[in-house]
């Protein structure tokens, strides 16, 4: 596509990144065709920083989450192509054996679904230890999960609590303690708080906060929450259909969005001042369209108020504006002021 | 602390439930009571025999064993007895009914405890190869062999089995617990009356091998794809051990209640199996029973057979407490 990827003079790149997606093709193989719910030319999680990825549901966030790992939950899903470098594994190019010896021990991952993240009929405290152990981390190995849990603020007693013994909050820290154990120097969360009650999702985020700053860690956040974003992240990546609209720092995404995509979404934000609820309200006519149905040219063209004739002909590249790279023709010389 | 807490609640749910189905017992003892009471023939008629027996002969018959009474007044008697232990006289063999069903009950026993462990065992390993390679070879056959092998009645695998192995092959005995013609001692006669096992061990399991495979391989898929599994996964917890350490205890509950299921079937398989291949048990006692109208033994029976129903129910609902930590007991 587009040459002109990533201009050297943006300052994240500055930093080895521990995790570098590009070209990722991520296809959903059903019956008769293949679908491709992640095309992502390029995302990076610079060391020790927060990194968002937000979209409308639909947008191939998850989806972008479970590639991270190379891991699944159908086995229609695989990916197609392009690479992704975690701490300097290809997690495409590297064989399964060795995947599952970096899942949980380089990258924890924390759902949206905590109370399903757990086996219900084994204690906290074994599943904990179950994953310190496969990692070969036998020193020790009870005094570590009891560090953790304390560190993510849970009494020692959660050690031998089942699952349904635990509330939404306690749980997704013990998702949090779980993604941690084997201090991994990054985490994938996937709406992380999106399923708890207000007052704890606060709380939640707090704490990753928290502990982001302590460890120094990096997350790639997936959220729809614009909020959360504002709060906890350092950059900022957009997702529309599967594919990055818009990308740079928090600041600069929120003081002057250059995708009509984001601008929507930040009116839609502001306009509807609800933080828990599920759905993204977006200040956009229609709907994302599902993947059987992608538009030509510019995904976005069917919805955007500002399309022109190139929009619906050809994807557009990246364009650097004001220190932010939007896929916008807008932003092209020839296109812009035609 | 918390062990110790599960554990006291454990023991008195078990007191309490033994409790409970004493009322359960007793509803059982009348109601086989008045079933048998309510089936066609005379006992005293099937004592006798077609030789015609002067009337008074009759009467003396019928006074001996009580059954000039009435129905009710029997009733209590047989509870009164059995209370104390007494399960009557049998009409047929002119034994006491417990001594009489104790001596075959190891039999059966036997028959049943091998067919169970064999049953569960094939039924577990099909089961899981077949949840672990879904959609394989090894899958359609376990699907198709389940499916055919819960369709076909025992009577009928057992006589093929006799058939193909005992007559065409002549690789196995037909029938019997033991060989007649030579006088095995030792270990040789454990060895033989193992290979009189095999048969009607087979012929019993068919069944509950096949609703054991159909039954793993559902709820092992079932857990296999459930969102617990795929976190597990992101954890790094390879595919074997998630099978055996996740997969399998999630799968247990349906499991063991399927065990316990198949002991009340095995109890009546084994009344055909028994007959099928001349093996000397309770099945077969009771089958004779039926046939001679021998009510005390025929009581007796249903009444100890009522029992071991009763605590392999309870011995399943309190393996679940301890398989699935969510069972709370109120």
């Amino acid at each position: 596509m587009n040459p002109n990827i990533q201009t050297k003079a943006d300052s994240t790149t500055q930093l080895e990144p521990i995790l570098e997606i590009r070209d990722l093709i991520t296809e959903i193989r059903v019956p008769g065709r293949s679908l491709r719910p992640v095309e992502i030319e390029r995302l990076v999680v610079p060391r020790g920083q927060v990194v968002g990825l937000v979209g409308e549901s639909g947008s191939g966030k998850s989806m972008t989450a479970y590639s991270v790992l190379n891991l699944f939950p159908t086995a229609a899903a695989s990916i197609h192509s392009g690479s992704i470098v975690l701490d300097g594994v290809d997690m495409v190019k590297v064989r399964e054996n060795e995947r599952v010896k970096i899942r949980g021990n380089k990258v924890g991952m924390v759902f949206q679904d905590y109370a399903l993240s757990f086996n219900p009929v084994i204690t906290i405290g074994k599943q904990l230890m179950e994953q310190l152990l496969t990692h070969g981390r036998h020193e020790n190995a009870k005094a570590k999960v009891l560090s953790v849990l304390d560190e993510v603020g849970l009494s020692a007693e959660v050690f031998s609590r089942y699952p349904h013994e635990l509330s939404g909050g306690m749980l997704q820290r013990v998702g949090i303690a779980s993604a941690l154990v084997c201090d991994p120097p990054l985490i994938v969360a996937d709406e992380p708080t999106t399923a708890l009650d207000v007052t704890v999702q606060a709380q939640i985020l707090e704490l990753l906060k928290s502990i982001q700053k302590e460890r120094n860690l990096s997350i790639l956040l997936i959220t729809h929450d614009l909020g959360i974003v504002a709060e906890i992240c350092d950059l900022v990546y957009v997702m529309y259909v599967g594919q990055i609209v818009e990308h740079g720092t928090v600041h600069k995404i929120f003081k002057s969005p250059s995708h009509p995509y984001t601008q929507g979404l930040l009116q839609g934000a502001s306009s509807v001042q609800s933080v828990g609820t599920h759905e993204i309200r977006v200040a956009i006519q229609g709907s994302i369209p599902g993947l059987t149905e992608i538009p030509s040219g510019c995904r976005f063209h069917d919805r955007c108020p500002h399309t022109m004739e190139i929009c619906r002909l050809q994807q557009p590249g990246f364009y650097e504006v004001d220190g932010l790279q939007a896929a916008c023709w807008l932003h092209d010389a020839e296109h812009s002021h035609g | 602390m918390s062990g110790s807490g599960a554990g006291m609640s454990l023991w008195r749910y078990a007191a309490m439930r033994i409790v409970q189905s004493l009322p359960l017992i007793l509803g059982i003892i009348v109601i086989n009571f008045l079933l048998i009471n309510l089936a066609p023939g005379d006992p005293v008629t099937a004592l006798i025999g077609d030789f015609p027996a002067p009337a008074e002969y009759i009467e003396t018959v019928r006074e001996q064993f009580g059954l000039d009474q009435s129905l009710g007044v029997r009733l209590l008697t047989y509870i009164g007895n059995v209370l104390q232990g007494e399960l009557g006289f049998s009409f047929n063999y002119r034994v006491p009914v417990l001594e009489l069903v104790l001596a075959r009950l190891g039999r059966t026993l036997v028959l049943m405890i091998t067919t169970i462990v064999f049953a569960t065992a094939v039924g577990l390993g099909l089961g899981i190869m077949a949840a672990k390679w879904k959609d394989s070879p090894l899958d359609k056959f376990a699907v198709g062999f389940a499916t055919v092998g819960y369709s076909i009645p025992v009577f009928w695998s057992g006589q093929l089995l006799i058939l193909l192995f005992a007559v065409r092959l002549g690789w196995l005995p037909s029938s019997g617990l033991r060989s007649t013609r030579i006088a095995y001692e030792g270990l040789a006669l454990y060895g033989d009356m193992a290979r009189h096992m095999i048969l009607p061990v087979l012929a019993l399991s068919l069944r509950y091998i096949a609703l054991t495979t159909r039954l793993t391989r559902s709820s092992l898929i079932e857990t296999l794809n459930s969102d617990y599994v795929v976190a597990a996964r992101t954890r790094g917890i390879p595919a074997t051990r998630i099978l055996w350490n996740h997969g399998l205890r999630a799968a247990a509950t349906p499991i063991i209640t399927i065990i316990g299921y198949h002991f009340t079937f095995i109890v009546a398989g084994s009344a055909l199996v028994e007959t099928v291949f001349g093996w000397p048990g309770v099945g077969r006692l009771m089958y004779e029973s039926i046939g001679a109208r021998d009510y005390p033994t025929l009581l007796g029976i249903l009444l100890m057979v009522s029992i071991a129903v009763i605590i392999v129910n309870l011995i399943t609902d309190i393996v679940y407490a301890f398989i699935d930590p969510r069972i709370k007991y109120d």
